[in-house]
């Protein structure tokens, strides 16, 4: 696993989303990006499972099945 | 006169920044105090980021809380900002006014006690579903209902159209679950369904991707089937049309008369 808590990592994801040459870089050469990002092996293989519930545990430290994803829903009045 | 704190509520999307608006980050960046509800810890760590007045509403949340005193609690801290004068920006994720009770009413609130207030769009799951499924509304129409809502008022809709069913794995739950949800409704669900639609049923299960290195989920399955899907809190239920629609002869020829009259 990531070292819990990887900002490392936050940073480089926060980045591709809004650099668009970023992403294109990641999609065509992914090893090489992550790499020029100074990402470590577990970072990278988070990132290469594409699993989102894995990318959040390793940035936020939580553990994969203690992680919910808040979800806001409307008020229903039976 | 108005007062002078003043509350505006952004979304931040459903993919980690990519998402927010360049009018959403002047206000998270501008703000005298920043709130924030998101699913993601990179939009979080972007949010702190941008503004060092950050705070997260999570912590309202409990297990087994009813969800509805979580609510009142974010409703209650954002107002409490607002009228001790300052210019408080609340970032929800998705589309701030889309399955999100508080925001509504924190601007509702405000309002009525005179303070400015407005509610910013963003981009919601709902958006990324048309953009990911390539679903044109326009084309046969299409109804959206959150699950819970379309059963328990026996919603009418027309199923030569698109039907999209929104927390299909949270049907008649009502408390904050943080061990996850036991999607018992889900059968429920299904039998009203199979009240309209044959059991070979087409259909998707539809999760919208969260970071710029995931994929959407999009899988094809049928009614008689879904039960062994994997169903998450954040999965959607997309039907498309039945059947064609056909024109009603009688508005084509009452539009055409209306329309060539001088």
């Amino acid at each position: 696993m990531a070292q819990p808590g990887s900002k490392k990592l936050a940073d480089f994801l926060m980045k591709l989303g809004n650099d668009s040459k970023l992403l294109n870089d990641f999609k065509r050469d992914p090893e090489g990006t992550m790499n020029a990002a100074t990402l470590s092996d577990d970072e990278k293989n988070v990132v290469k499972s594409g699993d989102p519930a894995k990318i959040r545990a390793a940035i936020s430290g939580d553990s994969i099945e203690g992680d919910v994803v808040v979800v806001v829903v409307v008020v229903i009045a039976a | 006169m108005k007062s002078a704190g003043s509350l505006v509520i952004v979304g931040t999307g459903i993919k980690a920044v990519a998402h927010i608006t360049i009018e959403a980050a002047g206000h998270v960046q501008d703000s005298d105090k920043l709130y924030y509800l998101v699913a993601d810890p990179v939009t979080e760590h972007w949010l702190r980021s941008q503004n060092a007045s950050a705070e997260g509403l999570n912590s309202c949340y409990a297990d087994r809380k009813p969800r509805m005193d979580s609510y009142n609690e974010m409703i209650d801290r954002m107002l409490t900002s607002v009228r001790e004068g300052k210019r408080v920006c609340a970032a929800f994720y998705g589309h701030p006014g889309i399955f999100v009770y508080p925001s509504h009413e924190a601007v509702r609130r405000a309002r009525e006690e005179g303070y400015d207030a407005a509610m910013l769009p963003g981009i919601s799951a709902e958006d990324c579903l048309f953009a990911d499924l390539l679903i044109d509304p326009a084309q046969h129409g299409c109804a959206s209902f959150e699950a819970t809502d379309f059963l328990l008022f026996n919603r009418e809709f027309d199923e030569r159209s698109g039907l999209v069913l929104w927390q299909v794995g949270l049907v008649g739950e009502r408390d904050f679950r943080a061990g996850g949800y036991r999607q018992k409704g889900l059968t429920v669900l299904i039998e009203r369904l199979l009240e309209t639609y044959p059991v070979s049923q087409e259909l998707t299960l539809y999760e919208a991707a969260q970071y710029p290195v995931c994929d959407p989920r999009i899988d094809v399955t049928t009614l008689e089937h879904i039960e062994r899907q994997k169903i998450t809190p954040i999965t959607t239920l997309y039907i498309p049309p039945l059947a064609r629609a056909k024109a009603d002869e009688r508005i084509v020829h009452r539009l055409n008369s209306v329309l060539s009259a001088p």
